[in-house]
């Protein structure tokens, strides 16, 4: 791709959450991770603020959608590790079913308009 | 979450000197500093593995950070709003306790000043509503409680902004009213008190929304939109 098409700010920003939650769902992750996996799943469309991911973090973890533990990284640095709660499973659903609304109202939509443009 | 055995020294040079200045200008906890410099090496490390030069890879691990000025103010929000509703209701009433024993101690009279309270309250309201409106005024006030996000969390903010400088300037324009009629009435003494007590308590009660007020209402709107900035 030459040309990368980079999601807009407030797009960016609605999806971090469920983006989080669906990551934490898979597994443990730390913030790091979670960046890379972010970028690597969007082929890089999502580009975040990486700092402003850990008060996001924080903000799970005060609302009980994840917990957090503190463990070792490879090379001995404490690193501390997100997981998901059972609240953060069902605010994940919650969040998918209305991501998929909206995408299959704007898809039925754009089926038609193709048809009535040719 | 506990503490645990703390991590080896910093090995770049660069990410300690970072990591020491983040910390003395802000008031991040050891454990978000830790989690930052988890962040930041293992950042450092991948650019190396990939062959960038550890200088640069230094300068391309803070600028992915994002801005470090908005960064700290979200970590430290984050903070307060981890206190519930209950213990910031009971914070507040810590606060006002020493005026009401001070306004006790003299009778309460001389603070309860109904005219000066009156001019303040009333340039707030109408100060703010000019601003923003009546819905967006009543929208902040809500959004102060609960996840409910009737407005903008950045207009709620906004609002109570407006309203911190808004009630500084009551304050001192009710004095001034009070200074003015005190000289224009010098030769008549019995209208110096009234005159007076205008100018003493429009400024306290300026002070209180201000500082009591508004201030703290700014940092009890949720994080709603403040997610906004990761973007």
């Amino acid at each position: 791709m030459s040309e990368k098409q980079n999601a807009n700010r407030s797009l960016v920003a609605a999806s971090s959450i469920p983006l989080v939650l669906a990551i934490l769902a898979r597994g443990e992750s730390y913030g790091y991770e979670i960046i890379q996996t972010v970028r690597a799943r969007s082929g890089g469309a999502l580009e975040w603020n990486e700092g402003m991911l850990y008060p996001v973090l924080h903000r799970l973890e005060r609302d009980r959608l994840v917990q957090s533990r503190w463990g070792k990284s490879e090379s001995g640095r404490r690193r501390r590790y997100y997981h998901i709660t059972t609240a953060g499973r069902a605010a994940l659903a919650d969040e998918r079913s209305q991501w998929n609304q909206v995408h299959s109202a704007l898809e039925s939509l754009c089926e038609g308009e193709s048809s009535w443009a040719l | 979450m506990g503490a645990v055995d703390p991590s080896p020294p910093c090995p770049d040079p660069q990410v300690a000197a970072w990591l020491q200045d983040l910390r003395a200008r802000s008031r991040l906890s050891s454990d978000e500093i830790a989690e930052l410099r988890d962040h930041l090496e293992e950042g450092l490390a991948r650019s190396i593995r990939d062959g960038v030069h550890p200088h640069q890879a230094f300068a391309i691990a803070i600028e992915s950070l994002g801005d470090v000025e908005q960064l700290i103010p979200e970590f430290e929000r984050n903070r307060t709003m981890k206190r519930s509703m209950p213990v910031r209701v009971a914070a507040l009433a810590l606060a006002t306790l020493p005026i009401a024993i001070a306004g006790w101690s003299v009778g309460f009279s001389p603070l309860a000043h109904l005219p000066s309270f009156l001019l303040v309250s009333g340039m707030i309201a109408t100060g703010l509503v000019a601003s923003f409106g009546r819905q967006a005024v009543g929208g902040a006030f809500r959004a102060t409680s609960g996840d409910a996000e009737p407005v903008d969390a950045d207009v709620a903010r906004a609002v109570f902004r407006r309203g911190y400088q808004l009630s500084w300037a009551a304050g001192v324009l009710g004095v001034l009213f009070g200074v003015v009629s005190v000289l224009t009435e010098l030769s008549d003494p019995a209208q110096l008190g009234p005159a007076l007590a205008m100018a003493i308590s429009s400024i306290l009660y300026g002070a209180l929304f201000a500082e009591v007020g508004f201030r703290n209402l700014e940092h009890w709107v949720p994080m709603a939109v403040r997610v906004g900035r990761i973007a």
